[in-house]
C-alpha cells in the first residue's frame, strides 16, 4: 500500500512543497479550530450570530 | 432573547438615519449593467456559433467583445451588486451611517465612470492584453483611486461603529478591500508609452504568475469573499434565523483567505512554469475544498427548520440555489486543478462552463436574491409580483443549466479529440478545425441558455420597475443601536473581532504569506532560465505586429503555450520554454483555444497565407469560425511611436541596443517593405502595402517560435524542431493555400 502511494507520488516532481503545504495546513488550522470551538465563547458566538437579525426589518 | 437563546442588549432607534440613497444607486446600476453584460455575453456566444455575427466591424469582433463582456459581468454587474450589499449591510451591522456621504457619492459615480470608460475603450482596441485586467493605465489609476475612496469610507465607518464586535460579513468585506487593492496595484504596474498604451513591467513567466495570482484571486476576492459576506448577512435576514454556526464561519473565513491566494498557479499547469509552483498551486487548490464546503454548509444549514420557505419565497430560492452553485463550483474548481484532469480541461469550454456556473449560478443568483430582498425594503413597498420573481428564477436556473451542460459537453468532446492519438502516436484529429466544427452545435445550445438567462433578467427589470413605480415616498430608516459593549475582558478571536485595524492587518498578513512565497522566487527570473539558450527580442516591425495582436484580443482564442503533454507536442511542436516568452510584455500564453496554439506558427505558412487568412479565414480553412479582419488591410501601422515603445521595453530589460531604439521606425519600415514586396510578387496589388497593419501582424506571426537558439548558434528556423511533423501540410507557395482542407488551422 505504502509502496503504491510512493509510486503515485513519483509522477509529481517537487513533492516537497506539497508536503510543506499540507503540514502548514494541518498545524495552522488545527490551531484555529481548537481556539474557535472553546466552550467559553458560546454566548458570544450566539450573540454575534444574531447580529443581522437585530433591526427594524427583522421585527 | 433571540431565537437561539442568546441575550441581546436592548436596542433603541437613534435620530440618525442610514444612507440608503447610495444603496439604491448601486442596485439600479447592478440591474442596468447586469443586463448589458448578459446581452454582450449572448452576442459573443452567437459570434462563436456563427462568425457572421461579428459583422466585419472591428469594434464588435469577438476578440474585443469578450473582454468587454467579462469586465461588464465582473466589475459592472457583480461589482455594483457587492457595493449595494456592502453599503446596506455594513451600516446595519456596524449600527452607524456610512462615514461620508460625499465619499459614497464619489465611489458610486467614479465606479460608473470607470465602467463607461471600459465600455468605450475596450471595443476601440485599447487593452493591456491581460485577462480581467485589460483596462489601460489611466483607467487603472482611476480604479485605484476609487478603490481607496471606498476603503476610506468603509474603514471610516468601522471606526465610528456602535457595535463593538465585527460580524463575519464585515471580515469578508475587509479582506475583499485589502486584497483587491494589493492585486490590482501589483498586477497593473506598467509603463505608459502613450495616453492609452502601456507595457507591464512583468514579462513572460513573471507576468504569467502575477497575472494568474491576480486573475484567480479576482475570482476569490471580488467574486467570492464579498458574496460570502453577503451570504452571511442576507440568508439569515431572508429566513430570519441566525447563521448555522458562527464558529464554523471563523474557520471558514481564515482558512479561505489564507488558502485561496496560493491557488493561482493552477491556471498554468503543465506549462513551462516551474514544477514546484505547479505542485504548490494544485495542492492548495485541493485544500480549498475544505473551507469552501464549510462555508456552503454553513449557508445552507442556516435554513434548518425553515426549509419550507424554499417553496414559498422566491428570495430564498435565489439565495439557496446561489449557495448550491457555490458548492458545485468550489467542488469542480479544485477537481480541475488536479494536474492530470487539468490536462484535459484546460483551454477547452469546460473552463467556460465552470466559470459561468460560478458567475451566473453563484454571483448572479445571489445578486438577484439581493435585488428582490432590497428593492421592497428600500422603496418601502411590497414586491409587485412574487409570481414574476418565481418565473425569473426558473428562467435563470434553466438558462444556467442549458449553458453549463452544453459547454461541459463541448469541453469534454474537444478535450478528448485533441488528445486522441493512434497506436502509432499520430493525431486522430489532426485538423484543429475539425475539433471546433464538432462543437459548434453546442455553441448554439449555449446561446439558447444565455438567451433564457437574459429573458429572466428582463422579467426582473419589469418586476422591479413596477415595484418602484407603485412606491410612495418612504421615510429613511433610522439606525437601531444598542449601547456599545466595552470589550474589556475579551480574549482570542473575540478580542480580534473588536479590533478593526488589527483584524485588517492580520487579514493582510494571511494573504501576503502565500503571495510572497509564490511570487518572490518567480520574480528572480534568471534562476529559471537556461543560460545556454539565447533569445532574440522582437524586431521593431514584429513589435508593431505584436501590439496589433494584443489590440485585437487574439489571445482570447489562441494560446502561445505548448504544454508538456504528448498530444500538445505532437500537434503543435516542442513544448514551450520559459525563455521563449521572457521578453513578452505582456505574456500571451492565453487561457482558451477556440483556435490553435500559435507558439510555433512562425514559418509554417507563407506570408500570403496569413494575408488571405486575415482577410477571410474561410478562403483557406472553409469551416473556420474565426472573424475576418478586413480593416488590417486598410489601417496604417503606427511606425512613429515605435522608438518610444522600444525605448520603454529597453528600460524594462529587453536587450535592444541604442541604435535599434533610435532607428526602430526606420528598421520597421524597411522590414515591412520586404514582406510587402513578397506579397506584391504573389499578386497583391496595393501600392502602400508596407504601410498597412497586416504586414506588421504577418511579421509578428512569422516570428513566433523562431526567436530562440543555442548560444553561439543560429536562431531556430524549424518550428517545432520537427516534432510537429504529423500536422505539417503541403503549402502552395504561390497561392498560400494549404494542401488539405483546414490543415492545422
Amino acid at each position: 500500500m505504502f509502496s503504491m502511494f510512493r509510486e503515485a507520488l513519483k509522477s509529481y516532481e517537487h513533492i516537497d512543497p506539497a508536503i510543506f503545504a499540507l503540514l502548514l495546513f494541518v498545524v495552522v488550522f488545527a490551531g484555529i479550530i481548537i481556539r474557535v470551538f472553546r466552550k467559553s465563547e458560546r454566548k458570544h458566538h450566539e450573540y454575534m450570530a444574531n447580529l443581522p437579525l437585530d433591526g427594524r426589518d427583522s421585527e | 432573547m433571540t431565537k437561539s437563546g442568546a441575550t441581546a442588549p436592548q436596542t433603541k432607534y437613534l435620530e440618525e438615519t442610514y444612507d440608503d440613497t447610495v444603496v439604491k444607486q448601486f442596485l439600479m446600476a447592478t440591474i442596468v449593467w447586469g443586463t448589458v453584460a448578459f446581452l454582450l455575453g449572448l452576442v459573443a456566444a452567437l459570434q462563436l456559433a456563427n462568425w457572421r455575427m461579428n459583422f466585419n466591424l472591428e469594434w464588435l469582433t469577438f476578440g474585443r467583445l469578450r473582454p468587454l463582456h467579462t469586465n461588464a459581468a465582473i466589475f459592472a454587474f457583480a461589482g455594483n451588486a457587492i457595493f449595494a450589499g456592502i453599503y446596506h449591510s455594513s451600516q446595519r451591522l456596524l449600527k452607524t451611517r456610512m462615514f461620508s456621504d460625499f465619499l459614497s457619492k464619489v465611489h458610486f459615480w467614479g465606479w460608473q465612470l470607470i465602467i463607461l470608460s471600459a465600455a468605450i475603450t475596450l471595443p476601440l482596441g485599447y487593452t493591456a492584453g491581460k485577462e480581467y485586467a485589460e483596462l489601460e493605465w489611466p483607467i487603472d489609476i482611476a480604479i485605484a483611486v476609487v478603490w481607496v475612496v471606498f476603503a476610506v469610507n468603509f474603514f471610516g465607518t468601522i471606526a465610528r461603529r456602535r457595535e463593538k464586535h465585527l460580524y463575519v460579513a464585515i471580515w469578508f468585506y475587509i479582506s475583499t478591500i485589502i486584497t483587491v487593492a494589493v492585486l490590482h496595484i501589483v498586477n497593473s504596474i506598467e509603463i505608459p508609452v502613450a495616453f492609452m498604451k502601456s507595457y507591464p513591467v512583468w514579462a513572460g513567466i513573471q507576468d504569467a504568475m502575477v497575472q494568474w495570482w491576480y486573475g484567480h484571486n479576482a475570482v476569490a476576492f471580488f467574486l467570492t469573499t464579498p458574496f460570502l459576506g453577503l451570504m452571511y448577512y442576507y440568508i439569515p435576514k431572508a429566513v430570519n434565523r441566525p447563521v448555522y454556526s458562527y464558529q464554523l464561519s471563523i474557520v471558514h473565513f481564515w482558512a479561505l483567505i489564507f488558502l485561496y491566494i496560493w491557488a493561482g498557479p493552477h491556471h498554468l499547469l503543465n506549462s513551462a512554469m516551474p514544477d514546484w509552483a505547479q505542485t504548490l498551486g494544485m495542492v492548495f487548490s485541493l485544500m480549498l475544498w475544505a473551507p469552501s464546503w464549510g462555508g456552503m454548509i454553513n449557508g445552507l444549514l442556516t435554513l434548518r427548520g425553515v426549509w419550507g420557505l424554499l417553496r414559498t419565497e422566491p428570495i430564498v430560492k435565489f439565495l439557496v440555489i446561489a449557495v448550491t452553485f457555490y458548492g458545485m463550483s468550489t467542488f469542480e474548481g479544485p477537481l480541475m486543478s488536479i494536474k492530470s484532469i487539468n490536462g484535459l480541461a484546460h483551454y477547452t469550454d469546460w473552463i467556460i462552463a465552470h466559470v459561468h456556473g460560478g458567475a451566473l449560478g453563484w454571483n448572479g443568483m445571489l445578486a438577484f436574491g439581493l435585488i428582490y430582498f432590497l428593492v421592497p425594503r428600500l422603496w418601502n413597498t411590497p414586491l409587485y409580483s412574487k409570481r414574476l420573481a418565481e418565473v425569473h428564477f426558473w428562467f435563470a436556473l434553466f438558462g444556467i443549466l442549458i449553458y453549463y451542460i452544453s459547454m461541459w459537453a463541448a469541453g469534454l468532446t474537444q478535450g478528448f479529440m485533441w488528445r486522441a492519438l493512434s497506436p502509432e502516436g499520430r493525431l486522430v484529429y489532426p485538423d484543429f478545425v475539425e475539433t471546433v466544427t464538432r462543437i459548434v452545435p453546442l455553441y448554439w445550445v449555449r446561446a439558447v441558455g444565455g438567451a433564457t438567462f437574459l429573458t429572466g433578467a428582463i422579467i426582473m427589470i419589469y418586476n422591479v420597475a413596477k415595484t418602484i413605480g407603485q412606491a410612495k415616498e418612504a421615510e429613511p430608516e433610522r439606525i437601531a443601536a444598542a449601547p456599545m459593549a466595552s470589550g474589556a475582558g475579551d480574549k482570542g478571536h473575540r478580542k480580534l473581532e473588536g479590533l478593526g485595524a488589527i483584524f485588517a492587518v492580520l487579514a493582510f498578513v494571511a494573504i501576503a504569506v502565500g503571495s510572497i512565497i509564490e511570487l518572490v522566487p518567480i520574480l528572480s527570473l534568471h534562476k529559471h532560465l537556461d543560460p545556454q539558450v539565447s533569445v532574440a527580442p522582437a524586431s521593431s516591425l514584429e513589435l508593431a505586429g505584436r501590439d496589433i495582436y494584443v489590440r485585437e484580443g487574439c489571445y482570447v482564442c489562441h494560446s502561445q503555450m505548448i504544454r508538456k503533454l504528448p498530444a500538445d507536442v505532437v500537434r503543435f511542436g516542442k513544448a514551450s520554454t520559459l525563455e521563449e516568452s521572457m521578453y513578452d510584455h505582456p505574456f500571451q500564453w492565453g487561457s482558451k483555444r477556440t483556435g490553435p496554439d500559435l507558439a510555433r506558427v512562425g514559418g509554417k505558412y507563407p506570408d500570403l497565407w496569413h494575408y488571405r487568412h486575415m482577410l477571410n479565414p474561410r478562403d483557406l480553412v472553409p469551416m473556420s469560425i474565426m472573424p475576418s479582419y478586413p480593416w488590417l488591410l486598410t489601417k496604417k501601422t503606427d511606425f512613429v511611436r515605435l522608438r518610444k515603445k522600444a525605448s520603454v521595453l529597453k528600460f524594462l530589460g529587453v536587450p535592444y541596443s541604442d541604435e535599434e531604439v533610435a532607428s526602430a521606425d526606420v528598421n520597421a519600415e524597411a522590414d515591412a517593405k520586404v514582406i510587402a514586396d513578397v506579397l506584391r510578387g504573389a499578386g497583391i496589388n496595393d501600392a502602400q502595402l508596407e504601410q498597412k497593419e497586416i504586414v506588421a501582424l504577418i511579421a509578428y506571426l512569422q516570428s513566433l517560435g523562431k526567436k530562440t537558439g543555442t548560444m553561439g548558434a543560429a536562431m531556430s528556423d524549424t518550428p517545432g524542431d520537427g516534432a510537429a511533423a504529423t500536422t505539417e501540410t503541403p503549402v502552395d507557395a504561390s497561392t498560400g493555400t494549404v494542401g488539405t482542407e483546414g490543415g492545422a488551422k
